[in-house]
């Protein structure tokens, strides 16, 4: 038993830790969810008779605790980025190539939350749409739906970012550029 | 399947290729085949996904986090042990006295000359309060009775339903479901004080007549091998309350 949730713990807890994060937006609140839901797996994971759904289980318990979390101490804000959307480009894949994790894993936790849980789990894949839609307890088509639009929106924010790191390379030159010709002058 | 919904398919395909032998999928990605127009805009979706699996990928995880969950099980303690041992020491004395006492003088313990009576309900006691003192595993040990009933429900094993015993809710301390004579038994323990543990045992009666048992609205107070015990049936269970502790007194807990 002992060994049996140590090897459910190595295999597991780091996309349970980025769904987490995706989530709540907050590491320590990721851990916390992460933590919980293998508290809920060692005290309650014998009910599970069917034990090749352990994956499942452990991500529709993660999502009902953040959702049961949420529910008791606040509402997360919610980003419009639909009002911004005609001004975007669309990204590129070199794009974001040159792009470090940090900021993809930012962009996808400011996706709207009805979309973000179904696309960190189909970005980590673990899960197929089919099981994506059992762990969010959501019918399939809608978990297509939500991939489809939540994508949409992810790639704007991440067009965003780059557009704005690129603006911050390019001023950043201009201001070596006029320093260089102050210092000659 | 038209290109919609194709697209639509095409577009919950993991770039790790774990759904290609999804029936809809195969059905979405043999449509691309023959339309050059999907077809290059899945190789795209693909690309695109590929990068943001990648970078989602690298997301750091907190390194003590993995050990945090491993330690946390432990403080769990779920199969924690429940055995002082002074007192397990203590007690196998006593039962090795009381047998040899039995031997000598058969009529002062029990008319019939056995030391366990063999009549349904005082066996059941008897045993009870034998497996007090030997010390047992509680399956899980937390102060949340909702947790402990689901255990119970999970076990098939009888609830607690007892007005008498439905104060000591508050003490709960752990719990186990096992099996008597075949059948189901719940045994919840309370800390009623830091040194004051009791047991309550519930046998759904139910399934079975249990012989010696005290009628209704009785309750029926008993020293048993020096612990204290109290005995009542309630809501169709018997219920078998057992201080842990000899000279621990389980009436005033009632």
């Amino acid at each position: 038993m002992e060994l049996e949730f140590d090897a459910l713990v190595e295999m597991y807890y780091q996309p349970l830790y980025r769904f987490a994060y995706s989530l709540s937006k907050r590491e320590a609140d990721a851990a916390d969810l992460t933590q919980q839901t293998f508290y809920k797996w060692a005290t309650k994971g014998n009910q599970l008779k069917d034990k090749s759904k352990v994956k499942t289980w452990l991500f529709t318990t993660l999502h009902r605790e953040f959702l049961g979390s949420r529910r008791r101490y606040q509402r997360f804000p919610h980003h419009e980025v639909g009002d911004v959307e005609h001004e975007l480009p669309a990204v590129e894949p070199g794009m974001a190539r040159e792009m470090d994790g940090g900021s993809v894993m930012e962009a996808l936790t400011e996706v709207d939350e009805m979309y973000r849980g179904p696309l960190t789990l189909f970005y980590l894949q673990d899960l197929s749409y089919k099981e994506i839609s059992t762990a969010l307890e959501l019918p399939i088509g809608t978990v297509m739906s939500r991939l489809s639009r939540g994508k949409e929106q992810l790639r704007m924010l991440l067009a965003a970012k780059a557009g704005r790191q690129r603006r911050k390379v390019i001023s950043l030159e201009q201001d070596l550029e006029q320093n260089k010709d102050e210092h000659h002058g | 399947m038209d290109k919609e919904e194709a697209k639509l398919i095409l577009g919950c395909y993991r770039p790790n290729g774990r759904d290609a032998s999804d029936p809809e999928m195969r059905q979405a990605l043999e449509l691309a085949e023959h339309d050059p127009e999907l077809s290059i805009w899945f190789k795209r979706e693909q690309e695109i996904d590929s990068v943001i699996c990648q970078k989602v990928s690298e997301c750091q995880v907190p390194e003590s986090l993995k050990t945090s969950i491993i330690a946390g099980r432990k403080l769990v303690k779920i199969n924690s042990r429940f055995k002082p041992p002074q007192l397990l020491a203590m007690a196998a004395v006593l039962i090795a006295l009381i047998a040899v006492s039995v031997v000598i003088f058969p009529g002062d313990q029990n008319p019939g000359g056995s030391f366990i009576a063999q009549d349904g309900f005082l066996k059941f006691r008897s045993e009870m309060v034998q497996f007090v003192q030997s010390g047992f595993e509680l399956d899980v040990q937390t102060g949340d009775t909702e947790e402990l009933n689901q255990w119970f429900m999970q076990h098939s094993s009888p609830l607690i339903d007892s007005d008498a015993a439905q104060h000591l809710a508050q003490h709960a301390m752990g719990c186990k479901a096992f099996r008597w004579d075949g059948k189901p038994v719940s045994l919840m323990c309370y800390r009623v004080d830091e040194d004051q543990v009791l047991h309550l045992f519930v046998m759904d009666l139910q399934q079975q007549e249990l012989g010696g048992l005290p009628q209704q609205d009785t309750k029926l107070l008993e020293t048993v091998n020096q612990r204290s015990t109290a005995s009542w049936q309630e809501n169709g269970k018997a219920y078998l309350l057992v201080a842990h502790t000899p000279g621990i007194k389980v009436a005033p807990f009632l």
